[in-house]
């Protein structure tokens, strides 16, 4: 950057309240920096349907909208740790639905695939899968994602023990951070 | 004079990426609610039958082979914390023989009652009125006969129980 026309008349005037000689002409140069931060953000595209049938084998997609201007990670935290119900249980009937989530999603310079993991390892401190909480997450390995679409599928086997009636949910929290 | 400049060149850079730095975020997070439903459902496997055998002994007198009898449905399940059921019954009755001779009968009641793997149990006739009988994966149909006041009438008797099922929260 060249700040010699402002600098000379910076220069002109301290000269003139100082008194000083005439001054010759000058120059300089500044050299200017700045930081430009890591920045990502996940944006909700499409959210699951709620019309899933969990007393037959079946899965479900959701969408994401990923942007990250440098390399990141994913994380996917579940709040029950399966597909729940709050109705009460009786004998030969359960009241969960175990499944498995994974992730995948092209990046500026490929695709980035995780998973599928187990829904009970997504909970808050677990680290037992690439998506895990508390686990080193899913690395783009550096690179970025600008505008990408990424899918979110959901997986799920009836369980052994016969499904209580009732309505059954969880909710997904989806993370990324910058990781240059 | 050079320090001068370069102080005011430094300032005015702060100033302007200032905003740049507080919108900056490295992470971000968002949430996706999955949610389903499981019916209510009801199955019974359908009608079956038991034999209770004779009831009286060779001399007539009230003797039956088997007072209490048992049916098992394993088949059977309702899936509603709230299933209600009604149990109704027709007697065992021996409608071939009539008249009936004034010092006989060809009636023997019986008490109906059903019972539950998950716990529940209906102990009598309801007629029409459900009563509580929760989720399960398989029930039972007892018949407990019900010795008549009367001699029996020979013949063959035949009787009945409905078990009706109501899902339910």
């Amino acid at each position: 950057m060249d700040f010699r026309p402002w600098a000379r008349s910076v220069s002109c005037i301290a000269a003139a309240l100082v008194s000083f000689p005439a001054a010759r002409a000058d120059t300089i140069k500044v050299r200017a920096s700045g930081t430009v931060l890591g920045t990502c953000t996940v944006v909700l595209a499409s959210g699951f349907p709620t019309s899933s049938n969990l007393a037959i084998s079946g899965n479900a997609q959701a969408q994401a909208t990923v942007n990250c201007n440098t390399g990141f990670v994913i994380k996917a935290t579940s709040a029950s740790g399966a597909i729940t119900s709050t109705s009460h249980t009786a004998t030969g009937f359960t009241n969960t639905v175990p499944y498995s989530l994974a992730f995948n999603s092209p990046t500026d310079s490929g695709i980035m695939i995780g998973g599928p993991c187990a829904s009970a390892t997504l909970v808050a401190g677990q680290a037992g899968c690439v998506l895990s909480p508390a686990g080193s997450g899913l690395s783009s390995n550096g690179a970025l994602a600008t505008g990408k679409t990424a899918t979110l599928t959901l997986s799920w086997t009836p369980p052994v023990q016969k499904l209580v009636a009732g309505t059954y949910t969880d909710v997904i929290t989806l993370s990324i951070a910058a990781a240059p | 004079m050079k320090t001068l400049v370069t102080a005011a060149a430094v300032a005015a850079l702060a100033l302007g990426s200032a905003p740049a730095f507080a919108t900056a975020s490295p992470s971000d997070t968002q949430t996706y609610a999955f949610t389903a439903n499981v019916q209510k459902a009801c199955t019974i496997s359908g009608a079956s039958s038991t034999d209770l055998g004779a009831l009286t002994a060779a001399d007539g007198s009230w003797s039956p082979a088997h007072a209490n009898q048992n049916v098992d449905d394993t088949g059977a399940f309702c899936n509603a914390a709230g299933t209600k059921a009604t149990v109704t019954h027709v007697a065992l009755t021996n409608s071939t023989t009539s008249p009936v001779p004034s010092t006989f009968t060809n009636v023997v009641d019986f008490t109906p009652s059903v019972t539950t793997t998950g716990g529940g149990s209906i102990l009598s006739d309801t007629g029409s009125t459900a009563v509580a009988l929760g989720a399960f994966t398989g029930l039972t149909v007892h018949t407990a006969l019900i010795q008549p006041t009367l001699h029996l009438v020979s013949g063959s008797y035949s009787g009945s129980i409905t078990v009706t099922l109501f899902a339910a929260d």
